[in-house]
Order: structure tokens, then sequence, then C-alpha cells
């Protein structure tokens, strides 16, 4: 098999508060293979942002520890801020939630684009203008030479997501890491970005990272998958198999409470109980305390992650098993 | 309490040495304000306790300095530790009460200006703008030109200049905090007016208001050293810091120079606490605000 | 059925600031301009007794509009509110209390839906005393314990303040403080949209128990189309201001007939199999409330548009038994 593009071992993130030590991302592997959509799926507080910010050494604060973090031949965990930046814009670009923020309301679209476009590469004035009104088409802007000229304010939140990706997409980057790319926008106009963005990826050989919490979007887009709860992968494999046969209870439960379309049902399954603050998390497994299936040795030992066949991976002492 | 004490706030603050320093000179000046009169050796006030042939005499440590004056005397002979002190007490004394008259008056204000909104928001907004573009200082001035001296006229008019920073400020909280779906709830609920106003709006738009308080305590003995460095001030009879300060800036260049820098460094460590723990607080507090 | 509450011609605008420069010089001489949102535009529909009616549709749509105005938290311009057959004025103040304990409200936000100096008996029990529901302190709190009970929160839980409590539990005890109220009718605005996806269901299920316990009638705004399909019994969808369609939830899942309507539908990210929608590609975004296009407001963005419907808005028509679509090509394949 090829060797994947980003690989990532036992990733941890601690945070030092007042409260005492957070665990934000508790040993969680993953990795993304050329080419690739990989949805990395949880709820909120599940680690899934930060894992993804501590491979490009954005945490602040926090403390980032790995066996293995690694871009095709880079260690990244051993990278100076320096060449990390220049990663970042040039290798690996991130899209984020909030397409009104991500924008400097102050320079014209254009502005932006070409900023990054000047910081990492080599091209001429007149290339670089090509290369915007290319690449604001790509994103389906019609009109790319007025538009250039224009302000943030001028568009409505699925043209500047558009924009944005763009602008990630300016330096023509091999992974993208989007994060939320479409929870702020409406039904019709995630549906617009989402396709471009699984367009982008498929024809022109990049890979990407997706962060959700929609499971709608994770089986709609994504090849593969990583479940996270509360700091730690409960599950991961071909986002098919996953999502048609969840072996882990946490899965299971999740895509148990999500209405069905195709179902008329009385009542929704609902896993009891909440999230574990991050403070002050279950000694054992940490999905234990809601867990239906849940043994004593649930609450005292942290199940370790095993393979499975096809590439599953399932943290789970009892896992699911079908029939 | 208990509650207070486990706070993030709380752990920030032993963690900040400026914020704890801020304190520490906070409430000794508090502490000498209150039982100094009862410590120093002389009061002040009392004219039979001076002497006038003590007139100008340095601090201990200076060659002609007495043990018994340890800062020395001013030109009334007046022990300079003991003025300080009770001048101190004048300058805590208007500092609190202006920031109290004008924190409640300004509260009160800025919270119906932006509560009801329309006409009577404009009204009293117009009103602070205006006050805004004089020079509180200036107005400060004329009022007590025409009004003469005296502690209470000082605090009046300072508290008149002074409730407009907090009318704004609240007001802006209040416009923040009318748009919560917690006040839409209230208005679902039925609840009348002065309901919402004092139950639900009022209670939420307090923060800023610690802020703006330990500045303006700052600000304000600022404000009244100087009127008083100009004269019009405090009377004669009862000296604050900032009238110390003009008494000996007379002599200053005759070399006499501990009449007026005493009293002034006092100023300057006073507010320069106040500021360390204003400087936390709206670090801590407010971080919009910066 | 009797009908609970009867919505009709609704029309709310918002007004714009218009500032001293906003004038306009034609040749009748200077006219002031004054901008408005049209957030509302002519809306009817009806609950009956005991049923869930979803309003359905995106952001800027004008369906949270709707349910401000009908508990009178925005003014409207025209049209009539009518609770059990009557309409109530604000002037008189016991007729707009009568309405405020038949209505209540749960919010979308549930970090900013609780007063956070209250502490959780305070901000269920104050509706309580305020109204005299009960007549006593002891009694308030009595009540006070039932209804947390009512909505899974240990009575322990009383003295605490908002942030000691998770989302779910805050949307649990802003459910509480609706039902204190003894409502018959509760309009949820977006009630589980910022809710983790394991805690969506808990609140829905919630939902679902208390209305068979109380015998509530619900008016559901929401956006997230498989909730709606869940939760509802009548969906109504809308677009800049206007309800496209309206009918019962099955017929309308089963055959949408307004062109919007199969292209929103055909957008919902459903999680197993395919979407059984025909894929439509809904061009471009939805136009500004301030500048309504002309005729059908849809016609912008529909592909059947003709120029029929850039000339006339269409009617509201009964199309089968209760089902109202408002189009005129609705019966036309793409």
């Amino acid at each position: 098999m090829q060797r994947p593009i980003l690989e990532v071992k036992n990733l941890s993130t601690t945070f030092h508060t007042f409260r005492g030590v957070i665990h934000a991302v508790s040993g969680v592997s993953f990795h993304l293979n050329e080419g690739e959509i990989l949805g990395i799926v949880g709820e909120s507080g599940s680690g899934k942002t930060v894992a993804n910010l501590s491979l490009l050494h954005l945490v602040e604060g926090g403390v980032v520890q790995a066996d293995v973090m690694r871009y095709q031949d880079i260690d990244l965990s051993s990278l100076k801020e320096k060449e990390m930046e220049k990663l970042r814009g040039a290798e690996i670009s991130m899209i984020f939630q909030d397409p009104m923020s991500s924008l400097n309301p102050l320079y014209t679209i254009g502005h932006q684009i070409e900023e990054s476009l000047k910081l990492h590469t080599k091209l001429n004035r007149k290339e670089r203008r090509a290369r915007m009104i290319d690449l604001l088409s790509k994103v389906g802007i019609s009109d790319p030479e007025s538009r250039l000229k224009s302000y943030p304010f001028q568009y409505s939140g699925g043209m500047r997501q558009r924009i944005i990706i763009a602008i990630a997409l300016a330096v023509n980057p091999k992974i993208i890491i989007a994060d939320e790319p479409t929870t702020a926008l409406d039904v019709t106009v995630q549906a617009q970005v989402l396709r471009l963005l699984t367009d982008l990826i498929h024809n022109e050989s990049r890979s990407m990272i997706l962060i959700t919490h929609d499971l709608g979007v994770v089986s709609k887009t994504t090849d593969r998958v990583v479940v996270m709860y509360a700091g730690k992968a409960m599950e991961s494999g071909i986002t098919k198999d996953v999502i048609h046969e969840p072996m882990h209870p946490y899965t299971d439960g999740l895509l148990r409470s999500i209405p069905r379309f195709h179902e008329n049902q009385e009542r929704l399954y609902q896993i009891p109980g909440m999230v574990p603050r991050a403070y002050d998390l279950p000694k054992g497994c940490r999905f234990e305390p809601r867990c239906p299936k849940a043994q004593p040795i649930c609450k005292n030992e942290e199940p370790p992650v095993r393979k499975m066949s096809n590439g599953r991976e399932i943290a789970c002492f009892f896992p699911i098993s079908k029939g | 309490m208990k509650r207070f004490f486990e706070s993030e706030f709380f752990y920030n603050y032993r963690k900040s040495f400026s914020a704890v320093f801020g304190s520490v000179i906070i409430f000794l000046a508090l502490v000498i304000g209150l039982i100094g009169p009862f410590v120093v050796p002389q009061n002040p006030y009392d004219q039979k306790q001076t002497d006038l042939s003590n007139a100008y005499l340095p601090p201990m440590w200076e060659e002609e300095g007495r043990a018994e004056f340890p800062l020395g005397t001013d030109g009334q002979g007046r022990d300079m530790l003991s003025v300080i002190v009770y001048g101190s007490r004048i300058s805590l004394l208007i500092g609190i009460s202006v920031t109290v008259i004008s924190c409640v008056i300004g509260t009160f204000l800025g919270v119906f200006a932006g509560y009801k909104g329309g006409k009577t928001d404009s009204f009293i907004m117009r009103v602070a703008d205006i006050q805004l573009s004089f020079p509180s200082m200036l107005i400060a001035l004329f009022i007590m030109a025409i009004f003469g001296s005296g502690i209470e006229k000082l605090i009046v008019t300072l508290s008149f200049v002074g409730w407009v920073m907090f009318a704004r400020t609240i007001r802006g909280e209040t416009l923040s905090v009318k748009n919560q779906e917690y006040i839409q709830a209230a208005h679902v609920l039925g609840y009348s007016d002065w309901r919402i106003l004092f139950r639900h709006v009022l209670p939420n738009v307090t923060t800023p208001l610690i802020v703006l308080f330990t500045n303006k305590i700052g600000n304000v003995i600022l404000t009244e050293a100087s009127l008083s460095f100009l004269g019009v001030g405090v009377p004669v009879t009862q000296p604050s810091l900032g009238l110390l300060v003009k008494n000996g800036f007379d002599v200053l260049f005759s070399g006499l120079w501990w009449v007026s820098l005493l009293p002034g460094l006092y100023i300057m460590l006073l507010v320069f606490g106040i500021n360390l723990l204003g400087d936390f607080l709206k670090d801590e507090l407010n971080p919009q605000l910066n | 059925m009797e009908k609970i509450l009867e919505v009709k011609n609704l029309v709310v605008e918002y007004p714009l600031k218009s500032g001293i420069l906003d004038f306009k010089v034609s040749k009748s001489g200077i006219s002031r301009l004054r901008p408005v949102v049209h957030a509302v535009n002519d809306v009817s529909f009806s609950i009956k007794q005991g049923e869930v009616f979803a309003l359905v549709g995106e952001s800027g749509c004008g369906k949270s509009t709707v349910a401000k105005a009908i508990v009178k938290l925005i003014d409207k311009k025209s049209g009539q509110i009518l609770f059990r057959g009557d309409e109530t004025s604000a002037e008189n103040q016991d007729s707009l209390n009568e309405f405020r304990r038949n209505i209540q409200m749960i919010f979308q936000d549930p970090y900013s839906s609780l007063n956070p100096r209250q502490k959780v008996k305070d901000i269920i029990g104050e509706p309580i005393a305020y109204h005299r529901i009960r007549p006593n302190k002891a009694s308030v709190l009595q009540l006070v314990s039932e209804l947390m009970e009512k909505v899974g929160l240990s009575n322990e839980m009383m003295e605490r303040y908002p942030h000691q409590f998770s989302g779910g539990q805050r949307q649990r005890i802003g459910i509480a403080r609706a039902l204190s109220m003894n409502p018959s009718l509760i309009i949820a605005d977006e009630p589980v949209s910022a809710l983790d996806v394991s805690i969506q269901a808990q609140i829905l299920n919630l939902l679902m128990d208390l209305k068979d316990e109380f015998n509530l009638s619900i008016l559901m705004i929401a956006h997230d189309l498989s909730v709606v399909k869940h939760i509802s019994d009548r969906i109504g969808i809308m677009y800049l201001g206007k309800i496209v369609e309206s009918g019962e939830k099955d017929q309308i899942f089963a055959e949408p007939k307004h062109p919007y309507t199969r292209a929103l539908f055909s957008a919902i990210p459903i999680i197993e199999d395919t979407n059984p929608y025909d894929p439509i590609e809904i061009i471009g975004e939805v136009p500004s409330a301030r500048m309504l296009p002309s005729g059908c407001f849809y016609h912008t963005r529909c592909p059947l548009a003709d120029e029929k419907c850039i000339a006339m808005h269409p009617e509201l028509v009964d199309i089968d038994d209760d089902h109202f679509v408002s189009c005129y090509h609705w019966q036309k394949q793409f």
C-alpha cells in the first residue's frame, strides 16, 4: 500500500490551567492518504480542532507531544517556526468555520489573494493576476476580473467561503484542512460549497481533512472517518463501513440518536448523560459513564486501540459485532 | 467567598505581581488614612500644636533635621508627616465619594438611556456629548470659581462632570445585554419594564463598573490635586495633598524641596498603586476595553 | 379540530435607520427615503390543538420573525394573530397577561437565554411568583422542583447558577421556565440547533414527552430538515418572508411540489443511502430582503421561471387536501 501523505501517531495536546491539566487530545493516531478526504467527526470538546491545530503548531499555550508527526518526509514536530510558516502557506492550507471573520474587511478580495501569492510564489504581477482570475472562476465566482476589486462586505456568507477557499488554493497546497467549513452556511449553500470542495480535491489530486460535527456531511463527502470523543479516537475506518456498521458503542449511539430520513421513528434513541468536562475525565474508557455496554473493566482501564479488517480501528473492550 | 478564592480571577490575581503590589499600596494608603490621625505626632489643623519658629525644618536625615519632625516641617511649622497623613484623608475622601456619586448617577442614566432607546437615549447621550466636548477641568474650574472653594462643593462639582464616562460605558453594555435572549424571555414572560430593567438588565451590565471605578478614583484624586494646586479646590484650612504641593511650590527653588516634593510623591505613589490594580482588572474583566 | 393559533396575512417590516442624508431628488421635489427590510410578507397559517407545526427555511427567510411577532417581541405592520379566535391588544393588560400565560417560548441559544445572575430556582420561580400562579414562597418552590423533575433535572440543582450547567441542561431549564406558566402553545425557536448531536435527541424526546403530558401545541422554527421531519405534523416552507408550500409533513416530504422545496430537500446531507430527491443545483443565493424581486420571489433562482413568474406573484393554492403551493409550475418536472 501507498505511504500516507500525512501521518500522526499518539498525538497528545495538554493545556495547563488553574483548574489543572486539560487533556484536550490524548493519544490520537490517524493518517491521510494521498487524494482522499478524511473526516474527523466529534462533538464540542472532542479535541477534533485542537488535534489539527497541533499539527501546524497553531496551538497557543498548549504542550504538544507525538511519537510521529510526519508530512511527506518532513518531521513536523522538529520544524522551526519559520519553516512551519512556509509549510503552512505553501503545502498545507487551512479553512476556518466563520466566513465573516476570516477575511480582512479593509482590503479588497484581490489584495488578500495576491498577498499569499506574493509571499509563497515567485510569480510576477501579470502572472499573479492571471492566477487570481483563474482561482476565482474555479471556485465558481462569475465575472472574476471585476470581483477582484470588491470588498468582503459586498459578499454573502457562501460567496465569502468560496473566496476563502480560493485563498487556500492560491498557492496550490497538497493538503487542505477544513474546520467546519459549512457550519455557518445554509443547507443549499452548504451543498454547493461541499460539492466545490470535493471536486477540487478529486480533480486535482489534493488531500483534505474535513473537521465537522455533522455526520450527514461526513457520510456525503468523506472517504474515511475518525470518530473522536473527549480527546480520544473512538473508532476509525472507511466511512461507509463506520456509518453502516458502527462497532464502537459511541458511534452507534450517535448514529442512532439522529433522526433518520427514511424511517418514521416514534422516539429517538438517546445517549444518556453528557460529555465529561475536560479537566475531570473518567479514569478508564472516556465513554464508560454513558455507555450501555460498559463492564467493570471499562471503568478502570483505558481500552487499547484494536486493529480490525479493512483498516478499521476501535478503542473498545466490547465492540458491537454484526448479526 | 470560598468560590471567589477558587476562581480563575483570584488565581490570576495571585500570580500578577503588579496587581498585588498595587493592592498593597492601596491597602496601606487606606490604613494610613483611617488610623493615621491617631498615630502621627501632631494635629496640623490645631494651631496650638504648631510653632512658627519650627518653620521649614528639613527631614530628620538632613543635617538640621530633628527626630520629632521625621519628614521636616512646612512654612507654618507643621510636621510634614502629619499634614501628609491628614491631607491624604481629604484626597481619598474626595476621590472615593466623587467616584461613588458619579458611578450611581452614571449607571442609572446609562442603563435607562440604553434600555429605553429613542428620544430618551438621544437626550441623555447628547447632554453627555456636550459635557465631554469641554475639558472637565475647565468646567470644574468655572464652577469652583463661581461658588468658591470647599470640600462638599468640590465633590458635587467633580461628580457633575464625572458621571459621563460611567453613563457611556453602561449604555453600551446595556445595548448588548438588551438583545440577549434572556431579556426577550423576560418580555415573553410578561414582566414589567421596571422589573426587567432592575432585575435582568442592571445586574448584567455591572462588570465594567469595577474597572471604571478603580480608574476613576485615581483620576479624581489627580483632578482634585490640580484644582487645589490652581487654588480653586479645597480650603486652605483643610489642605489636601494637591494644596500641600502648591504650598511648598513657592519655596521649591530655594532648596526647601521636601515641602512640595513629599506630598507630590505620595500622590504619585497612591495613583500608581490604583492604576496598577486598575490595569489588572481591565485585562481580567474587560478584555474588550483594551 | 380546534385551531389554537391563527396567523392571517402577517406583514413585518424592520425600518432601517434613515439618516439626514437619505433623500431623493426628483422632478416632484425632494423626498425622504425610508428604507425597510421586508422580513415577513403576507404570511398565513394556523396551528391546531395538540399539533406540531414547523416553519422551515434558510437564514433570513423570516421564520424567527414570525415567531417573535406572535409573542409580540416585535411589532407587526399589518395582519392578525388570533389565539383561540381572539386578537389580543397590547393595551389591555389583563388580556395581554392571559395571552402571555398561554403562549410561551423556548429559545435557540442556551447560553444567552438564561439570566447569568439568577439561580435556577429564581429563573423558573420568578414567573410563578410574578403572575401569582402559586400563592406563597413554599408553594412556588414546590412547583419549581416539580417542573425540574419533569424536564429531567434533579432539584438539588436549584441553588446553582446557569454557568454551572451544560448546554443541554440549560435548554432543559429554559423549557421548565416556559412550562411554569402552564401554556397551551409553545413556540420553539431552533431549540436544538445550538446543541451537540448526542444532546439533540434528548431534548427532542423531552419536548415530545412534555407535549403529550401537558397537552401542548408547538410551533417549531427550524432549519434542520431531518429534525423537522421527525418532530412535526405539518410544515410550512418559507422563502424571503413568504410561505411557498405548506401541508401535512408526510405529503410534503413524499411529494414536494414547489421548486424551492425540491431544491432544499435535495440539498439535505442524509446519512444513510442516498438522497431520494432529484439532485437540483440551486443557483446563486437569496436576494436581499431590502429590495424584493418582482413577481414570484423565487424567480431569480428558479429553473422553471418564465415571464409570468417575473410579472406576478402566484397565490398559495390548495392543490390536494390541505397541501398548499405558491407556484405556477408545480406540476412541471425539471
